[in-house]
């Protein structure tokens, strides 16, 4: 992806998570390997940082325009966030979790690198571009990871073995998540009046936008609610994430989509 | 939809107070299926936004109905209105609305005709749209009234995120009739005080304006290699940044190192050189060196990525491969102008995308120009808008902001 080797970038982010993990799993309670398992993970983070600065210095622009340089943000938010709530929630199981799907979208742009140029068409040339799509990606880094903690709540339930203070984990990061998906949303209705004269046109990328937004908010009003329900706010969660899903890039190939002013440049 | 909910603890007969998910979905669905009748007897006619002063009557109504009811109404309805399982309902029925239009091609004939007609290919529009929107209003309302009081800071983010999002809603879409958007394009050197809608209706400005100079900054264009059979750009493996031609520069493309010895932003041919020039329709060109590093061969000659004046001009350096440029990328479009006031005032702004401006209520964007002529157009084309409702709806974003970071700052467990 770069002009030097970003294989070799990832292939030593992917040796200091195994190698991080590896130690965090073995150490049992030493806290020297424990340290050493930590500083090998935030190594690997730190990487990816690296590699986001000398992008944004290569290419003279913000590197969140290809979606390439897109999953790169959502790999390095996933796998900070992953880590925060780790040290937050002392869950162990989040790091192979949230590090290997961010290790899934480094490998994707290693595949499948975006062709990238310099250039910033005028009506990206925003003040707002930047806030717009960072808080988008932090808020989807968020929601994925409230997905692999639906996938586990399933699990856990099959084997019956489900606590609550997963679902309420769920909530506290739905409700951080959801604050930045509005921000964004109204972030890019800010923007779009500053454009072009409207704050909201039903663009394709917009109307996903929105039902991705209704279905979280169908959750959090769902979970207020129920309070002891189990398995819908699990659903909720899982479909809010396709659905998710479909908005980020599955409009891509949409035929209801083919005029987006959103659709990603190769 | 139902029998997502059959689990719910609170079963009872239907119809009795309180109301409870079924008559719920039943009464949301039910407006649902009537806006689609409604819109079918219309024969897919559409809705059209109130406008001033009307959309003032019906919003100022629905505020003082939905407060007054609260307050000295005690029927259940009321409590209904307000609560969880309707909130749930309006929340699905409206985003199953919304689900429709993220499949369906919006504004454009379908093939299916009973989609036009029931008013799926123009929903925004639509009856089923305009009910549901209301049904959305409604029980927002009564939610943010149940929970007016105590006052303290859980129920102010609480009223933030509703009435903000019930302000930019409302605000927004009543607002949407008021909205003017012509159309101006001018000549440079040209005065013009008239615009168009969108059905070509010619419309007088309280101001002129006076189109001093057009003009399109770009970035330096891009030099490739590409296949003479198929046209395709060959990446280098390494580097899939395409580069830029620069005078002086040497660029390595696959087997050839290329020396840029000349580059000319602007243009004239004459006798298949080119010359320096900033007359108009001048084109950029650049004279090539290159270099075969296997066989040491060398190819040299012009380049041009050509306009609506000039051929493009290619440099053929085997029987498989040529070097071209391709057009630059626009970096900045601008548009200098003298506005004259009806209170006889000149002034001087410069327009830009993403940089409006706003004079005597109106705003003035800069939508588009001569493509074909590219930098050289001498046409501008300005969006003037008029939102008379901005403000209202720049306020319910504000609350929302506040009202987001507020749920972020405390979560939902502390």
């Amino acid at each position: 992806m770069n002009i030097f080797s970003f294989s070799l970038i990832v292939y030593c982010i992917f040796s200091f998570w195994v190698l991080g993990l590896l130690m965090l799993f073995i150490s049992k309670g030493n806290a020297t390997l424990k340290n050493i398992g930590l500083i090998s993970i935030i190594g690997g983070i730190s990487l990816i940082v690296f590699n986001i600065i000398y992008l944004w210095i290569y290419l003279n622009r913000p590197p969140i325009r290809t979606l390439g340089e897109t999953r790169l943000w959502y790999s390095f938010f996933l796998s900070t966030i992953g880590l925060i709530i780790y040290f937050r929630w002392k869950y162990i199981w989040i790091l192979p979790l949230s590090l290997s799907f961010a290790g899934l979208f480094l490998l994707l742009d290693l595949v499948k690198p975006a062709i990238f140029d310099q250039t910033l068409m005028p009506a990206l040339q925003s003040p707002w571009f930047i806030p717009h799509v960072i808080v988008y990606i932090i808020a989807y880094a968020l929601l994925g990871i409230t997905m692999l903690i639906s996938i586990k709540g399933v699990f856990l339930l099959y084997k019956g073995k489900f606590n609550n203070d997963l679902l309420m984990m769920c909530d506290n990061i739905v409700y951080i998540a959801f604050s930045f998906l509005t921000m964004g949303l109204l972030f890019g209705a800010l923007w779009a009046k500053n454009a072009w004269g409207s704050y909201w046109t039903w663009d394709p990328k917009e109307t996903w936008a929105f039902i991705t937004w209704m279905s979280y908010l169908l959750y959090i009003h769902y979970r207020n609610y129920h309070k002891t329900a189990v398995k819908i706010p699990l659903f909720i969660l899982s479909l809010s994430f396709i659905i998710l899903l479909l908005c980020w890039f599955g409009i891509n190939y949409m035929a209801a989509a083919q005029n987006s002013v959103h659709v990603y440049s190769n | 939809m139902n029998n997502l909910f059959k689990n719910s603890p609170l079963r009872k007969k239907t119809w009795i107070f309180p109301w409870k998910y079924k008559e719920s979905f039943v009464i949301a669905f039910g407006l649902l299926l009537i806006g689609f009748l409604l819109e079918l007897f219309s024969n897919g006619g559409g809705f059209y936004s109130p406008t001033w002063p009307n959309n003032l009557i019906i919003l100022l109504s629905l505020v003082v109905y939905i407060i007054f009811t609260h307050f000295f109404v005690t029927h259940p309805l009321i409590k209904w209105l307000g609560s969880i399982p309707a909130a749930i309902s309006a929340i699905i029925v409206f985003t199953t609305l919304i689900l429709l239009m993220g499949f369906i091609p919006q504004n454009k004939e379908n093939s299916i005709t009973i989609i036009n007609k029931i008013g799926l290919n123009h929903i925004t529009q639509s009856f089923p749209y305009v009910i549901i929107s209301f049904y959305l209003l409604i029980i927002l309302g009564y939610t943010i009234t149940k929970r007016l009081y105590p006052i303290n800071l859980k129920n102010f983010a609480f009223f933030m995120n509703h009435a903000g999002l019930w302000v930019v809603l409302a605000t927004g879409s009543l607002g949407a009739g008021d909205i003017v958007r012509l159309i101006m394009p001018i000549q440079e050197k040209q005065t013009s005080k008239y615009a168009y809608d969108n059905n070509n209706k010619l419309f007088q400005l309280p101001f002129s304006i006076e189109l001093i100079d057009f003009s399109i900054d770009e970035y330096p264009p891009n030099i490739i290699l590409a296949g003479i059979a198929d046209g395709k750009i060959i990446a280098n493996k390494d580097k899939q940044k395409l580069p830029e031609i620069i005078q002086g520069k040497t660029i390595k493309m696959k087997d050839w190192i290329v020396y840029i010895s000349k580059y000319y932003e602007m243009s004239y041919i004459s006798d298949s050189s080119y010359y320096f020039s900033s007359d108009s329709g001048a084109v950029p060109s650049a004279y090539i060196i290159a270099t075969n590093v296997f066989t040491n061969q060398i190819k040299e000659g012009w380049i041009s990525c050509g306009n609506y004046k000039f051929q493009k001009n290619y440099l053929i350096i085997d029987n498989k491969v040529f070097i071209g440029m391709l057009e630059p990328p626009a970096k900045k479009f601008s548009s200098k102008i003298k506005i004259y006031t009806s209170d006889k005032i000149e002034k001087i702004y410069t327009i830009e995308v993403n940089k409006p401006i706003r004079v005597e209520g109106w705003e003035i964007y800069q939508s588009s120009y001569d493509s074909a002529m590219g930098r050289w157009s001498t046409i501008s084309v300005f969006e003037i808008v008029k939102d008379s409702w901005y403000k209202a709806v720049y306020f319910g974003i504000v609350m929302l902001l506040i009202g987001s970071i507020m749920l972020f700052w405390h979560g939902k467990y502390r």
